[in-house]
């Protein structure tokens, strides 16, 4: 690169990084410097605050464990077995990732809302879903979810085969063969996954509204807790998206950092 | 090497075109709303969200000027005012709000344009309950209601407020959720969601016979009145101020009257 004379795609490339940066920086330094220190640990001191972060915390770790128990091995079956549609399977899978928040909501309702595809057998059985904490969780496997399951993927992709086949024929059970011969190498990806489902879950939002509603306490998670504080008190909204803000950043590094570890790239 | 790195300038062009079209485009609409100022101007309107059909109706076809509608719960509009995120022409459902910002210097004096009842509403059919009586009974039935910020949640506590202690709590006990403008009330009822909802008359009107309504006794009715105010530094305050009075007696205010919204000063 030294020595070279600047391209005027060059030039071109290197503003459009700088609008990007911009573009995508300038709202979050807004935040964090918008936010008066003093101010910050006055709002976060309220009980809603408090409250609110603690759903979120409980319900993004609630999800991410049945995203884990339930996700892995499923990873582990699309990533190292052929059949017909796999592709189109894991397609659909991922399908939430893309999903505006409100047809994920408007979804979760026609599935199971009272008069939903599952919700009538649901009610029968004195289940009511929505406008639960328990409905905060499903939202959160639904929307968060398919980061872990598509991490998992390619992480059990990236094993050799052979290594498998090769503990398989030394006579190793397949249940074996998952937990001590695939699971050890993937680790670092599964890590990756499960922390980046934890961080799009702390952020989620529409689904949540539409399917678990809005009441403190009980569905009110951070995040509609800003949605809820912005009309009536933006400082303290402020102060609470710093604090997602942070949570997230670190969530993120801590992604990037297993991923780097592992023999897969971040969403590869 | 050097072919790797062309091709990661590429994306990085590609990921920031949207940008730099998103930032033209928006440079493009304000320079003809202004140019286009002289013969039919645009005006931008903040609404609240129970205004959503009847102003949707009548300007479509509002010859003095184009406008833009934006609905939202009152309280969330008048946050974005007040963050520099004005239209021309703030219609809120209720005093409070346009007043607060008067006093503040971001919009003009408001005026009243309309009336509206706050009502409990159930399903039209297999309703649960048939009065405030009832919901004060039945400690299994769930209920919707606005947050404390937005107009109608507003209505909805201080209609409460006037119920003796006991009926009172075992009222707000029923609360499921907290909705961030009165459309999503509305939505949580119409799903079968929640049992009842306390919204407006013209909600329940607009529902076109899906939902009934159940007045409350006029002894705890709440006054609901909207009031709007043109947006103070709008490049166009003589359309603005105009569309105004369009709402009060104009077409709009015909629709308003059609949708079953009250005229300005009969609320009661």
């Amino acid at each position: 690169m030294r020595g070279r004379r600047p391209t005027p795609f060059g030039v071109l490339a290197v503003a459009a990084l700088v609008l990007v940066v911009l573009g995508l920086a300038l709202p979050i330094v807004a935040i964090v410097t918008d936010t008066a220190p003093g101010r910050l640990w006055d709002s976060l001191r309220t009980d809603a605050s408090l409250t609110a972060l603690g759903l979120s915390f409980a319900g993004s770790g609630i999800a991410v464990l049945i995203v884990v128990v339930l996700g892995t091995p499923a990873a582990y079956v699309l990533a190292t077995t052929r059949f017909p549609g796999r592709s189109a399977l894991s397609a659909l899978l991922e399908l939430p990732l893309v999903l505006p928040p409100a047809v994920a909501g408007i979804g979760l309702l026609a599935a199971f809302g009272p008069q939903g595809l599952a919700g009538g057998a649901l009610d029968d059985a004195g289940l009511r879903l929505p406008l639960t904490f328990a409905a905060v969780v499903v939202a959160l496997v639904f929307v968060a979810g398919p980061f872990h399951l598509r991490q998992a993927q390619s992480a059990f992709g990236a094993l050799d085969p052979a290594v498998l086949d090769a503990a398989r024929l030394s006579g190793a059970r397949e249940s074996g063969v998952f937990l001590r011969v695939a699971v050890p190498p993937a680790a670092p990806g599964l890590g990756a996954g499960a922390t980046l489902t934890f961080a799009r879950a702390i952020g989620e939002f529409g689904a949540t509204l539409m399917f678990a509603g809005s009441l403190a306490g009980v569905t009110r998670t951070a995040s509609l807790e800003v949605y809820t504080r912005f009309a009536s008190d933006f400082p303290g909204a402020l102060a609470l998206s710093a604090v997602l803000i942070v949570v997230s950043a670190v969530l993120l590094l801590v992604a990037r950092a297993l991923a780097g570890r592992g023999e897969v790239g971040l969403g590869a | 090497m050097r072919q790797r790195s062309r091709r990661s300038l590429a994306g990085l062009v590609v990921v920031a075109l949207p940008l730099v079209l998103a930032g033209c485009g928006s440079d493009d609409d304000g320079g003809t709303a202004a140019a286009g100022g002289g013969e039919r101007p645009t005006l931008t309107v903040q609404a609240a969200a129970s205004l959503t059909g009847a102003l949707t109706a009548c300007t479509k076809d509002y010859a003095p000027a184009r406008v833009r509608l934006s609905f939202a719960g009152s309280d969330e509009l008048a946050a974005q005012i007040r963050q520099g995120a004005g239209g021309d022409l703030f219609a809120a459902a209720n005093a409070t709000l346009p007043q607060e910002l008067a006093t503040e210097g971001r919009v003009e004096a408001p005026e009243e344009f309309a009336g509206n009842e706050l009502v409990l509403a159930v399903p039209a059919d297999g309703a649960k309950v048939a009065g405030l009586d009832g919901l004060v009974d039945d400690d299994g039935l769930r209920l919707a209601v606005g947050a404390p910020s937005v107009p109608v949640g507003s209505y909805t506590r201080k209609a409460l407020d006037r119920l003796p202690a006991a009926q009172r709590g075992a009222v707000l006990d029923r609360v499921r959720t907290e909705e961030p403008d009165v459309k999503s009330v509305l939505a949580k009822l119409q799903q079968g969601v929640v049992d009842a909802a306390f919204v407006y008359r013209t909600d329940v009107q607009a529902t076109k016979g899906a939902v009934t309504a159940i007045a409350l006794p006029q002894r705890i009715r709440p006054k609901v009145s909207y009031e709007a105010a043109v947006v103070t530094g709008t490049k166009e305050p003589a359309a603005a101020r105009a569309l105004l009075q369009d709402l009060r007696s104009g077409a709009c205010g015909e629709a308003l009257r059609d949708a079953g919204f009250l005229a300005p000063g009969a609320a009661g």
